[in-house]
């Protein structure tokens, strides 16, 4: 095989069209269009898991005192909640998009290693089959929060935590493995011409993305084995009583987390730097800063870990060192929020249902970047620290930042890869409905936390009644307008709708578009040529 | 089946690259375990983990020390009761380290102690002194007390801190109960001492250091069920064969 020929390639161009059929189909498939759309459908079935677990959640809080469910199994829902929607929907859908789009827009024939491909896509089903189904064993599932900070997650943790570990040793293999896939495609497979700076935003964001996750799973799969070794093999990597330190526990994962934030931001950035342009009908603004500025948050992001940690008692120093440093992330992604509105700026706008979701990426992420940087503020912290303040911070920067990116994605992309388009009058209610869930959900949790809410608890006191219930009822409005997205993308895949032209959107630039709607299996047999 | 070729002319590295990939996180997966190490020294060289200094022979810190100062430096002082019900023991104590200030050079800071028994000990453990007016550079002893309330012998490790952890850096412990794991047979009370010195560089502002142990047993309370069954006559190392390991409580 190694010593393939042209011709032997010529040759054998059409075997691709005899593949199998039915579920094999889908099991065995190195097509990178199929594992894509594998790992988009797993990403919508776990969104709407995790979406059904903040039900339960808001839900239990919609009224002061304990209505619905234990304390207990509440531990459990915001646990999940948080380690699905991170691991099983932002992530997943990002490395299905990455799967998908970066192939034809580089114009690759596929993926550099297919085979691994396959691999990387079939190990998450179990990976998020272990998780969840930790939840119907004795003691409960994981009920530590999704930053499992030890002791609480080693010495006092549910018995079902071992399947919490090799739950997240598997999806931790799997996005190294499509990191390592795709930095291998974008380094070797691109059309020729295609010159790093030629790259689409969205592919140079994965490829910076791809080498955050080489960089920071390998140590949560560390962290995670620490704590396989304390529980079982009588270590004491985070016992104080056997020498250990429960606050070096939270060095380490944060080390991790703080580049993990990025890994589920920096795609949507390349998204939405894709979709504003093309309805903008403007090139982008600044291509080579967005480059600049991406590439700087991401090595940034390594010297900012211990801002989650303001309250353990670091020494002044390193609060002023963590403090400035994150501050200073605000640079460039200021730099990136000005080139998007420069795009924007005397362009001939038009608002289908993508630029929606990316024009309130834009405002809706600055709001969440802005009370990021308040959090920042070291003796400040000490007020916000484990309240709603910032529950509602992450909330603005995935949901509006990281889903509504993907919801953008979806609608720019998937007249390429259904052949139809999507019903843009319904496309723009989802918008709305969103939208306005959204802020009603969010928004308030901020007053909540700036007046002291406590984050994780289960029951809250009377003054916070009020806030409680108005996000509630956002929340599940939000939650089930996804619903109408469903609908939507459903309707696309059986063919209701009309057929997309190969370029549906006037502005858009770049090599997906030169291809047919619906793609066909195989694209860029023949490499384009880039000017 | 057909090998998928690169289009760009770097073909040669297509093998290589993922090669280096798959290294790169070998590397990162040690590097993950790199980081407990790289924590210790890191806490040992700053001092910021509010450890303080264990077991090290007076330094140069203790060079600059008059005269004087050697004939007492070992000087338990009067200990002040948690209560405050005793205040002449009280003020007996502030004269007693007013006097003596008189004769040591340097400042007098506070000393508190306190103690954290942690879950699955069931016993007391406290402070002999709550307080005492220190001399910087002088050596001072004091003492902890632990009571095992159990019908087994327990082993016991405690785990200090220093409050600010600025100030640690300057502690020295010559002699500490928490240097080595200690065995209280069932019921048994006893003093586990603790002698130290806070050195005369300690920086100005800071006028109070706080000593913090956590006390953690050896054997979860929860776990022991099956020790009771065994423990009657058997010696309390016995129970761990581990040594020093804690095995938690799953």
């Amino acid at each position: 095989m190694s010593d393939t020929s042209t011709i032997v390639q010529n040759d054998t161009q059409d075997a691709h069209e005899h593949h199998p059929t039915g579920l094999s189909r889908w099991l065995f498939t190195t097509n990178h269009k199929e594992i894509g759309t594998l790992y988009l459908i797993f990403s919508f079935v776990m969104l709407f898991i995790g979406g059904g677990m903040a039900f339960v959640i808001r839900a239990e809080l919609f009224q002061p005192g304990l209505q619905l469910i234990d304390p207990e199994f509440f531990n459990q829902m915001t646990t999940m909640h948080g380690l699905i929607m991170v691991f099983g929907v932002v992530m997943p859908a990002f490395v299905g998009l990455a799967n998908w789009m970066v192939p034809l827009m580089i114009g690759a024939p596929d993926m550099a290693l297919p085979r691994m491909n396959n691999w990387s896509f079939w190990i998450m089903p179990f990976a998020f089959g272990m998780l969840l189904s930790s939840l119907f064993m004795d003691g409960g599932g994981p009920n530590f929060g999704w930053t499992f900070y030890a002791p609480l997650s080693t010495t006092y943790a549910p018995p079902s935590t071992t399947f919490f570990i090799f739950g997240v040793h598997l999806m931790g293999l799997s996005s190294i493995m499509g990191a390592i896939n795709i930095i291998t495609t974008i380094m070797n497979m691109r059309a020729p011409g295609m010159t790093l700076m030629k790259m689409p935003m969205f592919v140079w964001t994965w490829l910076i993305t791809a080498f955050l996750l080489i960089a920071v799973m390998p140590v949560l799969a560390g962290c995670v084995t620490m704590m396989l070794m304390d529980i079982h093999f009588g270590t004491s990597f985070f016992n104080a009583a056997g020498g250990g330190d429960p606050v070096m526990f939270q060095h380490i994962f944060w080390f991790f987390g703080h580049p993990e934030v990025y890994i589920m931001i920096l795609p949507a950035f390349g998204v939405v730097s894709q979709i504003i342009p093309a309805f903008s009908r403007k090139k982008l603004f600044g291509y080579h800063s967005m480059v600049y500025a991406t590439a700087s948050i991401a090595i940034l992001s390594f010297v900012v870990w211990a801002h989650h940690m303001f309250t353990v008692g670091l020494p002044l120093a390193a609060e002023l060192f963590f403090m400035y440093s994150t501050m200073l992330i605000a640079v460039p992604t200021g730099v990136k929020v000005f080139n998007w509105v420069s795009t924007m700026f005397k362009g001939s706008m038009t608002f289908e249902a993508p630029m929606l979701f990316s024009v309130a990426f834009v405002v809706l992420f600055t709001i969440g970047g802005l009370s990021g940087l308040m959090l920042s503020i070291a003796p400040a912290d000490f007020q916000y620290h484990d309240t709603y303040f910032v529950v509602a911070h992450f909330h603005y920067v995935l949901v509006p930042g990281a889903i509504f990116g993907i919801i953008a994605a979806t609608y720019y992309w998937i007249p390429k890869w259904s052949g139809y388009m999507y019903n843009e009058g319904l496309a723009k209610v989802h918008f709305w409905l969103s939208f306005i869930g959204l802020n009603l959900t969010f928004f308030p949790m901020h007053f909540l936390g700036l007046a002291g809410m406590p984050r994780r608890i289960p029951d809250y006191a009377l003054q916070f009644a009020d806030f409680n219930m108005v996000t509630s009822i956002g929340a599940f409005l939000f939650g089930t307008t996804q619903l109408l997205f469903l609908y939507i993308v459903i309707q696309c895949a059986r063919g209701k709708g009309e057929p997309a032209p190969q370029k549906p959107w006037e502005g858009a630039e770049g090599l997906e578009w030169t291809v047919p709607s619906p793609a066909p299996l195989h694209t860029f047999e023949q490499p384009p040529k880039v000017d | 089946m057909r090998r998928i070729t690169g289009h760009t002319q770097q073909t040669g590295q297509i093998k290589h690259l993922p090669v280096k990939l798959v290294l790169a996180t070998l590397l990162m997966f040690g590097f993950g375990f790199a980081l407990v190490p790289l924590y210790d020294v890191f806490c040992d060289i700053t001092g910021i983990n509010g450890k303080g200094f264990e077991r090290q022979p007076l330094t140069s810190n203790q060079q600059g020390m008059p005269q004087q100062g050697e004939s007492q430096e070992v000087a338990t002082l009067e200990k002040i009761e948690a209560t405050g019900t005793n205040n002449r023991a009280n003020t007996e104590a502030q004269i007693d380290a007013e006097a003596q200030s008189i004769e040591l050079p340097g400042r007098n800071i506070r000393v508190q102690f306190i103690a954290q028994p942690q879950t699955g000990f069931t016993g007391d453990f406290y402070p002999q002194t709550v307080q005492l007016e220190a001399h910087l550079n002088q050596t001072l002893t004091t003492a902890y007390i632990a009571r095992n309330a159990t019908e087994h012998p327990l082993l016991l490790q405690a785990i200090p801190s220093i409050s600010p952890s600025e100030a640690a850096p300057y502690v020295t412990k010559m002699e500490c109960f928490c240097f080595q794991q200690q065995t209280l047979t069932a019921g048994q009370q006893r003093e586990m001492g603790l002698t130290f010195s806070i050195s005369k560089d300690l920086p100005e502002h800071i006028h109070k250091v706080t000593f913090s142990y956590a006390l953690y047993p050896m054997i979860d309370e929860t776990n022991n069920e099956q020790a009771n069954a065994t423990s009657d006559d058997t010696d309390a190392n016995d129970l761990m064969p581990g040594g020093n390991r804690h095995e938690p409580n799953i």
